[in-house]
């Protein structure tokens, strides 16, 4: 559906607007794709030449002296893996309880028999609209006791509001009431229909919720960086934030001297940009076929 | 939660109906509200810190009330920088609608045009992979290019023969880079709904349109956006209503003494003098004005959008 | 009956203080000064473990403390990285540990928070078990009214620094680049120029590239406090704000002549690309890995252990723009906030005599150096010599003592004297002092604490003014500002209340007298 072509087949003779209108056209198009491409390309090229290369200049549109230098000693730093290990446990567990939440929220407030449904539909969407503010929260997730612990990382996320009613929308419009009656004739309970027909008709907006929550906590910073307190919890982000924005004396190096350390540090980046990406950038292929009809049902028929 | 006068049968019958026929749907329901109550509501509650003097034995509720009760209001307006943070959150926000939101639309018609499939969805697929960087990627991305000696950008505006532009470190130069960076990251993943509306539009609206002698640029005007118009209202309407909430996290990582007249916004004010001050009762105020804020913005707009294009997000 | 309960109450709430003091007591070895206590007891502590510093609990100096004094110590230090953000989550602990050291606490900190009653007022308990501190105290009569809080408690102790050497910032240049250009130590603005163009035009350091940094200091906060003084301008409390010839009447010189000078010239270098561009946003590691790669050719630190000096020379402050030239000094009591006992503390008596024995002589050879022996020996007057290896060591002596101490990067309790600073105060250093001592002989005022009303009013327009002054001077330096907008300036820090922020130190300083 995606990439579905809605060209129509009939433009057998292109009149001479056309064809510059086409032109303009590619032209746009080819210049869009190097802005958005370059800086990614960049990256990659810089993270694959020689440091010194990178710091003069030397590297600009292709790579100079094709070498791992800058990646064998990213996989020195053991911060860095330390901080992979955290983000992923936190993003498995977190968007399993996400989907778990969002789910328990959103099919019941899709049913027209739930009691209360109205009251409770306005409940979640206020907080769209007011929020008790950074502080507050914060003072609660101390109070709480989760205060440098995983549940700090998982609990204060656990729904958002916009995902649910994404959700419910779907719950709505995609499965057929029909479906639901037959169930319930065939002597289904409520959470029986909700397992056995609902969720297995949900693939799709199933994925997209994979791929908003697992983005959304991949790519989490600031809670871990209010809420956790150990270096040993913190994850990736966190990181990468010291390694690359504040300079962050890296443990490796060859050890000559700071200012030598510091300028390998600094193309060093571009590897640590690399490796802390790829991973959730390979994630959307996947999902990417359920992706586009989950997000059309439901953000449209909202 | 009834609140009807009902006869005690009646609301005996109306329970066992409604309410207990349904308990699985509840007992579903029982733990994402608690969660809703215990995140989301509470800390509204905490809000009356704003009207506290906050004392760390006391704790929030037996804080003594702040005298006068509007003294960190007062504390935050007497501030020179007051209106130039509320003024700073709007412009970012403002500019990233404005150039943010019809860029992805500019996209997806652009997409529709080009003739090679091939090229299309080369095009798309690249212009999605910057989404999924996080925001400490693309700061540190912008960071490493626009650096004075060793950026590549700036390595590039050297060559051309120009001094070197220090662009993280202006007051002039943060929000276009702030913008456009947005536009970067967000543009094709914001695109694709709106590729995904093109592609169902019926091609016999454009055969006709071909029938009529009408040019690619015609059809564009006359089919392609009237068709994906609905598409592009609910998404201004949504997007509307997280105008002053986002941004807060590349600001902050953004932010140097040099780009602090532009770069201050509301939440970092915020996140400054209570997270690293622990000065809560003054940055719960100037927060809840934030929300005050916001929440006034989304309802003028939700009401112009239901008055002029009779859409609305209620 | 009900009054009677609620005095019985009252009374058993008054005693329990008195009962928590009589145990807290019972512990303390009155023998000797060491071990503090008779049978072991358990402290913890909170502070900042600098960038630099290995973990607390492995440094020898805690190590060997804890055998001495038989206390041991829980660790609860947080790291530098985001440190504020750590401290600020510590005051909301339901319980507090015990002891905080080192853990930078601001002078609002220690008001709103001696004032809370979370940090124990100290000076009782200093009397009876700080000698060393309160011997010192008695010696340097400036210290008493810098850690004083105004209502008479003392809520933390600072540091004392008893050396001039370490209190003020030196200016270094590269001998060897002057070497290279064949030029003289500048002693005026104008050779002072020539000396820098020189650096940068001649490939001054002969590695073929011009990475040369003429001139440059960590931040523009390093930079006007030690050129400001070649411009005649002093920071009185600590502020920007000179003292007049009488001694009664303070100005601020944000707005004066000397300060628009200061500015224009600093443009001049930046646009002649003499000064560091990195100065309005590097990280003080960079800074520092600058130093320790000899890439500067005149900087602004304050010793030499962060390079190695062989090539440097520490020079005097440049005249010729200003009739008086003054060199900014620290007090005394440099380093504010450097310890505190917590109203969770146990034991607050032990806790003072830990804290005081690192006053002594003998603690401050301990605290400086690690164990006797192992990092350090006694020379002929008994005086602490570091082993080889420390001081002469590639990384720059700093980061290699903070692998045992916890002193360097500085902000710990410490008593610095002529025999204890010789990792601060080489040789060289101490050159470099000589060169600076000429301009220090004038009234200098250290920053003082003012009460909680006060201290809200002058954060509010410090905030502003400070705000706005950082963001201004770097744009005229840049030239991003030009000084024709030099009046709009002036009047917006009117407008922001300037007059009123000198008025309240004018205020504490009418008192003095």
């Amino acid at each position: 559906m995606m990439h579905a072509s809605a060209r129509p087949a009939s433009h057998i003779r292109e009149s001479a607007g056309d064809r510059v209108f086409q032109a303009v056209i590619l032209f746009f198009s080819v210049l869009l794709m190097i802005v958005v491409a370059y800086p990614l390309y960049f990256t990659v090229i810089a993270s694959f030449s020689k440091p010194e290369d990178v710091l003069l200049g030397r590297v600009m549109f292709w790579p100079k002296n094709i070498s791992f230098e800058s990646y064998q000693m990213v996989i020195a730093e053991s911060r860095i893996w330390m901080g992979y290990g955290n983000t992923i446990l936190y993003t498995v567990l977190g968007t399993l309880i996400n989907l778990a939440l969002t789910t328990m929220m959103a099919y019941p407030l899709s049913c027209k028999e739930t009691p209360f449904r109205g009251p409770l539909t306005f409940v979640a969407s206020f907080t769209m609209l007011f929020s008790g503010g950074l502080i507050p929260t914060y003072l609660l997730v101390r109070q709480l006791g989760m205060y440098n612990t995983i549940w700090s990382m998982l609990l204060p996320t656990g729904i958002t509001t916009y995902n649910m009613l994404v959700m419910k929308n779907f719950f709505q419009s995609s499965i057929p009431h029909e479906l639901k009656e037959a169930a319930y004739l065939d002597g289904c309970t409520e959470l029986q229909t909700l397992f056995r027909v609902v969720l297995p008709l949900s693939g799709s907006i199933i994925a997209v919720m994979v791929l908003f929550y697992s983005v959304a906590h991949w790519n989490e910073y600031f809670n871990a960086l209010i809420y956790l307190k150990d270096r040993s919890r913190m994850p990736l982000q966190v990181i990468l934030r010291e390694i690359l924005l504040q300079n962050q004396e890296l443990a490796q190096g060859d050890g000559t001297g700071l200012y030598e350390k510091m300028m390998a540090a600094e193309t060093m980046k571009y590897a640590i940009i690399i490796i802390a990406s790829v991973p959730v950038i390979c994630l959307y292929p996947f999902v990417q076929k359920h992706f586009v009809k989950g997000v059309m049902v439901g953000a449209i028929k909202g | 939660m009834s609140t009807q006068p009902v006869s005690r049968p009646a609301a005996g019958r109306w329970f066992k109906k409604r309410v207990l026929a349904h308990w699985q749907l509840l007992a579903l329901l029982l733990i994402p509200v608690a969660w809703y109550i215990i995140f989301c509501y509470v800390p509204m509650f905490g809000v009356q810190l704003a009207f506290k003097n906050y004392k760390v034995r006391l704790g929030i509720w037996d804080s003594p009330w702040a005298d006068p009760l509007l003294r960190h209001f007062n504390r935050y307006f007497s501030s020179y920088y007051a209106w130039s943070t509320i003024w700073n959150t709007l412009a970012i926000n403002l500019g990233c609608l404005a150039i943010g939101f019809p860029a992805p639309i500019l996209l997806a018609l652009m997409l529709n045009e080009i003739n090679s499939i091939r090229f299309r969805k080369v095009l798309q697929n690249i212009t999605y992979i910057p989404y999924f960087l996080s925001i400490v990627v693309v700061v540190s991305m912008l960071k490493l290019f626009t650096d004075q000696r060793y950026g590549v950008f700036n390595m590039m505006v050297q060559a051309l023969g120009m001094k070197a532009l220090p662009l993280m470190e202006s007051e002039k130069y943060f929000r276009p880079l702030y913008v456009l960076s947005n536009v970067w990251q967000n543009m094709g993943w914001n695109a694709i709904i709106y590729i995904a509306a093109l592609a169902g539009v019926d091609s016999a609206l454009y055969e006709a349109a071909t029938v009529d002698g009408s040019s690619r640029w015609q059809k564009i005007i006359h089919v392609s956006l009237p068709c994906i118009l609905p598409t592009i209202v609910t998404m201004f309407i949504l997007r509307i209503g997280q105008l002053m909430t986002i941004g807060f996290e590349k600001a902050l990582l953004m932010q140097n003494d040099l780009n602090i007249g532009t770069s201050e916004i509301i939440s970092t004010l915020v996140y400054k003098n209570g997270i690293q001050k622990s000065d809560y009762s003054y940055a719960t105020a100037v927060g809840l004005m934030n929300s005050v804020v916001n929440l006034i913005l989304i309802v003028t707009a939700n009401t112009v959008c239901r008055k002029t294009l009779d859409q609305s997000l209620w | 009956m009900k009054k009677l309960l609620c005095l019985v109450l009252a009374l058993m709430m008054c005693m329990t203080p008195l009962f928590a003091l009589a145990d807290s007591k019972d512990v303390l070895n009155t023998e000797s000064e060491l071990p503090i206590v008779k049978e072991p007891v358990t402290m913890s502590i909170f502070g900042k473990q600098g960038a630099i510093h290995a973990e607390w609990s492995t440094m020898d100096f805690f190590k060997k403390y804890q055998e001495m004094t038989g206390i041991t110590l829980e660790f609860n230090q947080a790291p530098s990285q985001g440190y504020d953000e750590a401290k600020s989550l510590m005051w909301e602990n339901e319980t507090y540990d015990d002891m905080l050291v080192a853990p930078a606490l601001s002078g609002t900190e220690i008001i709103k928070y001696g004032d809370q009653g979370v940090l124990l007022p100290l000076e009782d308990l200093m009397a009876e078990y700080a000698p060393n501190y309160t011997a010192l105290m008695e010696k340097y009569p400036d210290i008493k009214g810098r850690i004083t809080a105004p209502d008479g408690h003392i809520y933390a102790l600072a540091a004392i620094i008893a050396v001039n050497a370490a209190r003020t910032e030196k200016i270094w240049c590269n001998k060897a680049w002057l070497e290279a250009c064949n030029l003289e130590v500048p002693k005026t603005f104008e050779e002072l120029e020539t000396v820098l163009r020189a650096f940068k035009a001649y490939d001054a350091n002969g590695n073929g590239e011009a990475d040369e940094i003429p001139i440059a200091a960590a931040d523009l906060n390093f930079w006007f406090d030690t050129v400001a003084g070649m411009f005649g301008l002093q920071y009185q409390f600590g502020q920007e704000m000179n003292l007049s010839e009488d001694g009664k009447t303070l100005t601020s010189w944000l707005t004066s002549d000397q300060f628009k000078a200061l500015l224009q010239w600093s443009h001049k270098m930046y646009e002649e690309g003499l000064l560091d561009p990195d100065i309005f946003t590097q990280e003080y590691a960079k800074f520092n890995a600058k130093m320790s790669g000899q890439m500067m050719g005149i900087f602004f630190n304050q010793a030499d252990d962060a390079f190695d000096s062989s090539n440097y020379i520490g020079i005097a402050p440049m005249a010729g723009m200003s009739d008086k030239v003054y060199v900014q000094s620290g007090p005394v009591a440099r380093d504010m906030g450097t310890f505190a006992i917590t109203c969770d503390c146990d034991y607050p008596e032990a806790a003072m005599r830990w804290i005081d024995y690192l006053f002594s002589e003998e603690g401050s050879y301990l605290m400086r150096y690690g164990i006797e022996g192992k990092t350090w020996t006694r020379d002929e007057n008994g005086y602490p010599v570091y082993v080889d290896g420390i001081l002469n060591n590639p990384n720059g002596s700093g980061p290699t003592i903070a692998q045992f101490c916890i002193w360097p990067g500085g902000g710990s309790p410490q008593y610095l004297n002529d025999r204890n600073c010789i990792a601060v105060c080489s040789p060289t250093t101490q050159a470099a002092q000589a060169a600076l001592d000429p301009y220090m002989d004038y009234v200098l005022y250290a920053e003082p604490l003012f009460d909680a009303e006060v201290n809200e009013r002058l954060q509010i327009l410090d905030n502003d003014i400070t705000t706005y002054m950082k963001s201004c001077t770097a744009k005229f330096i840049r030239g991003d500002m030009s000084f024709d907008e030099w009046d709009t300036y002036c009047k917006t820090l009117e407008g922001m209340g300037l007059q009123e922020w000198v008025g309240i130190y004018q205020e504490r300083l009418d008192t003095y007298q």
